[in-house]
């Protein structure tokens, strides 16, 4: 037809006909709806030539018409043979992967890209059968009112020694103790307490360190994670407390009995608007480097039963026996003024009176924290009954403590303490906070060995 | 741009092609599609862009014909917005065409009308063929003729009329002509 009217368009084209000129945008509009029609007939076209490219060689009806198949083999054996090959580079580099994460895993692990996969994947094989094994290490210090498993799981006597930790502050401003250690998973919870040497610790409220080094087994492995602890005072006294926590989930392996820990401390900070500058004692960005040695066993030495005697204005917060002392932490009313602390054989005959000092009021107001510490006798106990009443004799509260076979006290004395940094002091009371001495000395300090089971 | 590179252009990148394309013929195209759909802005809009995808659509066909590119548009637009304007009204015969057949009898196949028309368009003799040309295929009103062609209005209508009764007389002896064959 456009052959036989190519006259009449001929004659058209040149005609000069009256227009009706397109503003812009109605010219706009035009291209715009154009374009979507374009590009409509071109997705179906492309759709309909696919088709035309089936692989199976056979025709394929597309609805009354038949359209030839074009086979293309070459095509087709070219994607087999790159898919092949495609599968081949990643078994290959699978392979390669699993070897080198035998032989070598940090370089593995360092690897890009995978390095992370194989890191979590590595951490998964590692962490999930020695999950049970970590209560000896992680969770030390507070399974109330359960007998410590006998045996393996217990440090032998002379790891547990004599001391639950030991800690010492080479500072001579502040002397840093462990408050307690628990173990949450893979998590270290820590509680320390600071003793300034001037007996205050001036504006400094919070304490931020950028790192943790925590030696694990004598060996060089090191956290580094940035935190910080915020202080409170305890009571009236000069001891402030901080809680941190410490993630142990990248360690592999502390089922090691020992664990050693350093930790630095650097950085401080002031609390709200108090100046910084000026303060005696420590100073900002000051570093204080404590050396903290635990046995993951010391942390079971007992376990405490609750004779249900526990009246409601006597709460036990602590109890942890080691092979020489025993040391109790209670939260008393203030209603007894001067409580009295016996300690009994499991018989119930009379072995020691714990000497208790008051260390302040307590958090919940009425009542104030007492400590109390007691030599233990030679002989090996199996248990322990301790005894709270009041001025008038009455017993107000009875705990029974199980040592563990570890901590029980040897009939020969045991040897002096294994930290070769100094003597170990029985008496708490005579360990005052380190000086500026070039030796720093050995305070002991005891873990909080057991909670009640309740309280009300 | 001549129509060559216009349709080449067309080819690879039809973007550019069609915007090109109604740069240089939109007011052309919607002359012919404003004069069939006066009432319909929308529907006009739509009748352009259809044609002008027609155009893309035909490029390459356009091309080897070596086919003037107006005048294509041009017919398609009036086409177009023919096919439109029943679809709209939803009458099938467009007032230009029931004026030149009438009760004639002649045949009702549009594409045979069609094709005899344009053999009898191009038998008459100027300026009739240029009078029918625009107010058949370019759908021009009768003053836009006489303005065109430097005619009074009556004249053009004259020679209209003269010219239907002629095209009327030949249509009748052709499709009388086909009929017989067909008997």
């Amino acid at each position: 037809m456009l052959s036989a009217n190519k006259r009449l368009l001929e004659q058209l084209q040149y005609l000069n006909t009256s227009q009706s000129p397109l503003s812009k945008q109605e010219a706009e509009r035009i291209l715009t709806k154009s374009l979507d029609k374009v590009q409509a007939e071109r997705c179906s076209a492309a759709d309909l030539e696919s088709k035309y490219f089936q692989e199976d060689g056979m025709e394929e009806d597309i609805g009354t018409e038949q359209i030839p198949v074009f086979v293309k083999p070459g095509r087709k054996i070219r994607r087999r043979i790159a898919s092949l090959c495609a599968a081949c580079f990643a078994a290959g580099f699978f392979l390669f992967l699993l070897f080198l994460n035998t032989v070598n895993p940090t370089a593995a692990e360092n690897l890009p890209i995978v390095g992370s996969i194989v890191e979590k994947v590595n951490r998964q094989f590692r962490y999930q059968p020695k999950e049970p094994e970590i209560p000896p290490e992680a969770e030390p210090s507070f399974l109330p009112s359960t007998p410590e498993p006998t045996g393996s799981a217990s440090p032998s006597p002379q790891q547990s020694a004599d001391t639950l930790f030991e800690t010492i502050s080479d500072d001579g401003r502040l002397t840093g103790e462990i408050d307690s250690l628990t173990g949450e998973g893979f998590t270290l919870h820590l509680a320390l307490a600071f003793t300034p040497a001037d007996g205050d610790l001036k504006q400094y409220r919070f304490l931020t360190y950028q790192s943790v080094e925590l030696k694990l087994d004598g060996q060089d492995r090191r956290i580094r994670q940035e935190s910080g602890l915020c202080l409170e005072r305890q009571g009236d006294g000069d001891v402030w407390t901080g809680e941190t926590e410490i993630d142990l989930l990248d360690y592999e392996e502390f089922e090691e009995v020992e664990l050693q820990a350093e930790l630095t401390f650097s950085g401080f900070e002031a609390w709200e608007d108090s100046p910084v500058s000026g303060a005696e004692g420590v100073a900002a960005g000051d570093t204080i480097t404590f050396r903290l040695a635990f046995a993951p066993g010391a942390a079971s030495l007992c376990s405490v039963e609750n004779t249900g005697q526990e009246s409601g204005e006597i709460f036990l917060d602590q109890l942890a026996v080691n092979s020489s002392k025993l040391l109790v932490c209670l939260e008393i009313s203030d209603l007894i003024s001067d409580p009295v602390v016996i300690l009994c054989g499991e018989d119930g005959s009379y072995l020691d009176t714990v000497s208790c000092e008051k260390l302040g009021p307590s958090s919940a107001g009425s009542s104030s924290d007492w400590r109390g510490i007691a030599a233990l006798p030679s002989e090996n106990r199996e248990r322990l009954i301790l005894r709270v009443s009041g001025q008038d004799g009455v017993t107000l509260a009875e705990y029974t403590a199980i040592p563990a076979p570890s901590s029980r006290p040897s009939p020969t004395p045991p040897s002096p303490s294994p930290s070769p940094e100094g003597e170990i002091s029985h008496d708490p009371a005579e360990s005052s906070p380190v000086s500026n001495q070039p030796v720093p000395s050995v305070q002991p300090t005891v873990s909080p060995s057991a909670v009640p089971e309740s309280r009300p | 741009m001549n129509d060559k590179k216009l349709l080449i252009l067309l080819r690879s990148d039809p973007e550019e092609g069609l915007r090109k394309a109604i740069a240089e013929h939109g007011a052309a195209v919607n002359g012919v599609v404003r004069r069939v759909l006066r009432n319909a802005s929308q529907e006009a809009e739509e009748c352009c862009a259809d044609v002008f995808v027609a155009l893309w659509r035909h490029a390459e066909k356009l091309l080897s014909d070596a086919v003037p590119v107006r005048a294509w548009l041009l017919v398609t637009a009036r086409n177009a917005a023919i096919d439109r304007w029943r679809k709209l009204t939803r009458r099938e015969e467009f007032p230009l065409y029931e004026e030149l057949t009438g009760d004639s009898g002649l045949p009702e196949n549009i594409s045979d009308l069609e094709a005899m028309l344009q053999e009898l368009v191009e038998s008459l003799p100027s300026p009739d063929r240029e009078i029918f040309l625009r107010k058949y295929y370019l759908l021009e009103t009768s003053k836009e003729i006489a303005e065109a062609l430097s005619l009074t209005e009556g004249n053009v209508n004259v020679r209209l009329s003269r010219g239907r009764e002629r095209l009327k007389r030949q249509l009748l002896q052709k499709g009388g002509d086909r009929y017989a064959l067909c008997k």
